[in-house]
Parts: structure tokens; sequence; C-alpha cells
């Protein structure tokens, strides 16, 4: 858990620094962001909490974390085993998942069409090249769209001496295994069964989706499991950097906080770091004049039966609802569903907010429904996987 | 009920995800010549429009003005992907690369 929640870390601080370095004309250096990712990972690494330390443990959990401590060399052993299982399973799904990606079976065209066309840019310019984003026949690429993930792809680009296409779809199974170390017990193991299928049904992979559902689902672990509000605030800030939809997903997910924790100065300190940094991000865009994909507040919002059955008949995966059932029946016959509240919340929040979006009049709408609704509803599901994890610890 | 729930949706699960990537079709276990070789069971539209490039990029010179036929959407993208030391142009380049 904390190898991924330091890996988290070290890509937000990363990124954070080449788009400053930037956005003040300097020219990145990859051993110099190289020392700063591998310093700022070992100091996440130690302070990220474990759940058997945190503070707000209830009387009942901390009797039984000690119990745990005082184990027969025999129960150690049991329970060595049963981690030993969980891992091993997630690294099968992780395994599954290289293959789909290195047989070419879940590539993302987005891949092809802007994350990795900017990537390339942007290595070879060691910088944001401003020039490729404004030019008029690069704007299908969406200039102002969060750049961290073309920044880490530039970034792994410089440092390897060339970009290959095949880095960031195998990214996509790292990343796999990683969201679901974040989530404890059965439920990461649920988790990359889910991704597992999720990335190879939308076809996800190298695109995006898998770096934002690994933030959001880091975000939502580090305060459902550890209520850790800094581990949370910089995921969400990740999240935010991703992908548009990634801001919505941290609204949310503090408002939910705010909410469930009857905490809303916390909550307020979380919103922090996303704050600065999309705030930064597109007022970095604005001076450029690259605004784009944040200034479609004027679309009208129009309710469509056609655009709602879209998205129901996406929802399906082509699997008769399976990444669904598989979620929600653990949550159904789970006792403790008040651990689950914030999860439960924030997926609630995320399917409405989905649905929100694709409620705005677009000439293809059933097209940009068929092509990214599958992908878009991982968001939710991801969520609900952590919610049965926490309803069933 | 709930572990025994739980293991029988990552069982399921798997075996839809294995039912997905046989989807692609085969070779299974060669190396795809392309990042989009198996994606479903049609080829995918700029399949051969990256076959083509990827010979192409050997003989076309650095900073030439290149285009693709046709000219629409995914292939002028794809071709902006995998020509980066080229300039890919909208109507007619200094080449054109027929990917019809």
């Amino acid at each position: 858990m904390r190898v991924a929640y330091a890996f988290a870390v070290a890509v937000v601080c990363v990124t954070t620094a080449m788009f400053w370095a930037s956005a003040l004309g300097m020219h990145w250096n990859a051993w110099v962001l190289l020392i700063l990712a591998v310093l700022v990972a070992c100091f996440a690494w130690v302070r990220a909490p474990h759940p058997a330390l945190r503070a707000t443990l209830s009387r009942g959990e901390r009797e039984m974390y000690l119990s745990l401590l005082s184990l027969s060399l025999r129960e150690r052993v049991a329970e060595g085993r049963v981690r030993g299982a969980r891992l091993a399973t997630i690294v099968a799904f992780a395994l599954l998942t290289a293959y789909g990606v290195l047989t070419a079976r879940e590539t993302c065209a987005d891949l092809l069409y802007f994350w990795g066309p900017k990537a390339v840019r942007f290595a070879a310019a060691g910088g944001i090249d401003l020039a490729f984003l404004k030019a008029p026949e690069h704007f299908l690429m969406h200039p102002d769209y969060p750049p961290l993930v073309p920044l880490a792809y530039a970034w792994a680009a410089m440092l390897a001496g060339g970009f290959s296409y095949w880095g960031p779809l195998l990214l996509t199974a790292l990343l796999l295994g990683l969201t679901a170390l974040l989530v404890p017990g059965r439920g990461g193991v649920l988790m990359a069964a889910l991704l597992a299928f999720g990335y190879a049904q939308a076809l996800a992979a190298g695109a995006a989706d898998p770096m934002l559902i690994f933030f959001e689902v880091a975000a939502l672990s580090a305060l459902t499991f550890l209520d850790a509000p800094l581990l949370a605030s910089i995921a969400l800030a990740g999240a935010a950097m991703t992908k548009v939809e990634g801001a919505a997903f941290a609204v949310v997910a503090i408002v939910a906080y705010a909410i469930v924790s009857r905490r809303p100065l916390r909550a307020i300190g979380i919103a922090v770091t996303p704050a600065i940094l999309l705030g930064s991000s597109i007022a970095f865009a604005r001076m450029h004049g690259m605004i784009d994909s944040y200034a479609r507040g004027t679309t009208p919002l129009v309710w469509s039966p056609e655009a709602l059955g879209a998205i129901v008949r996406s929802a399906s995966y082509h699997a008769y609802y399976l990444p669904w059932l598989a979620v929600l029946l653990p949550i159904a016959l789970a006792k403790q569903l008040k651990r689950a509240a914030l999860p439960l919340l924030v997926a609630a929040g995320s399917l409405a907010y989905i649905v929100f979006f694709y409620m705005h009049a677009d000439a293809n709408l059933e097209f940009w429904i068929a092509v990214s609704a599958e992908r878009v509803l991982l968001t939710p599901l991801a969520a609900l996987a952590v919610a049965a994890a926490a309803a069933s610890e | 009920m709930q572990r025994a729930v739980i293991v029988a949706a990552c069982v399921l699960l798997a075996g839809a995800t294995i039912v997905r990537l046989k989807r692609g079709g085969g070779p299974y276990f060669q190396r795809p010549a392309t990042i989009v070789d198996h994606l479903g069971p049609r080829e995918h539209e700029v399949h051969r429009e990256i076959l083509a490039l990827q010979r192409a990029v050997k003989t076309i010179p650095r900073g030439a003005r290149v285009s693709v036929i046709p000219d629409d959407t995914p292939h002028y993208l794809t071709a902006i992907a995998l020509l980066p030391d080229q300039v890919v142009v909208h109507g007619r380049g200094d080449y054109v690369i027929d990917v019809r």
C-alpha cells in the first residue's frame, strides 16, 4: 500500500515541477527530475501511515490490531499466507493486463491521437511545447487539457532516450497493480479483477483513465482506510491534473468527506492542493490563449432520454452488467455499511456528474457516449469497489 | 457468504477478461506489428496507416511536409503521432502517403 502512495506522490511532485519549470521558461533535466522523484517517493514511503497505526482507530479495532501483534508463530504464518495469496492474485491480474496490452488488445486510440504526440513533442522541446499546442491544426488535441499524463510520459521518454508507444501501454498494467494494492484485504483483489476486465473491455490502455482511477482510488483509500488528509489532497490534485473529470471527482470527494466526517474545515484543507495545481494549469492555458475544454460552460443542458439509454447500454460492458454486480453484491451482503459511507456517496456523486456531462448537447452525442462511457464509468465502479472493501473490512 | 461472492465475482471477471482478450483474434503469442493489431474482430481504421508510416519514417527527411490520404481526423492525428520529426499538413505536402 505504501509503495502505491509513494508512486502517487512522486508522480504528482515530478509533473508539478515539470509544469512550473515550463511556466517559468526553464528547460527540464530528466536526471534532476529522477533524483526528485526518488527523494519524494522515499519520503512518502516512510511517512505514509500504516492502517494499523492510524490515529482514529476505534477501541475494538485497536484491540484487534494489538491482538494481531501477539499472534503465535503458526497464526503469523497463516496470516502471511493470506497476504501472499492476495498479492499473488493481484499480480496475476496485472500480468493478464500486461499480456493484453503487449499483444495490442487493449490500446486506447487517444494514446495515438493526443496523449502520445503531446509527450513526444514535450520531451523533444524539454518543456511544454506551446507552439505545438497553439497550432490551429492541433486544436483537436485539446491544448488546455490537464497536463499530468503527457508530462509523465515525456519524462519517461527523456529518461529512456526516446518515446515508445508500448511504454504507456505497459504502464497500464503497473497502475492496475498499484491501484489494487491501495485497497486492503479482499477488496484489493476485487479491484484488480474489476480493472483488468474494465481496461480490456473499455480499451483504456495508454489513455489517462488508468492514471485517473489510480489517483481517485488513492484519495478514497487515504480517507476511508487511513484517515490521511494530506495524502488524499495530493492524490486529488493528481486526479484534477490528469483529466477534466478528475476535477469534478475532487469536488465530489471533498464535499462527500465534509458531509460524512462532519469536519468542513478539514475538507477545505484537502481542497487546497488540487485548487492550487488546477488553478495554475488553467491560468497557464488562459495566459497563452489555449482555453478550450474549460470554456464549455455555455453549452446548454439538454435532458435526453436517448443519451440516458446510451449510457445505460454502455454500462452493461457487454457482460450483462457483471462489473456492477461484482461490486454491489458484496456491499448488499455487508454488515458494516457505515464504514462505506464515503465511497458510496462518492460513487453516487460521480455517477451524477457523468450523466450531467453527457446531458450537454453535442452533435455526436451517441458516438461520444459509445467511445467513452465504458472508460468514464470505471470511476463510480472503482469507488464502489472501495466501498465493498470498507464494508467487509 | 460475502467472501464467497467476492471470490465468485473475481473468477467471473477473470473469465470475462479472457473472453474479451480473445475477441481480438490470433496469433496470441506473437509480437504485434502495431499497437492496434488486435483491438477487435475487424481491422482498426488506422492499422494500415501505422504500418505505412513505420516504413515511411525511415525515408522521409526531417522537416519535410507530409500529408496522408484519407485526410480525416484519425488518419491526420495518427500521422502527427508517428512522424514527430516531420510537419504533417492537411491538403498536399511534399510527401503524400496514401493508405486507402
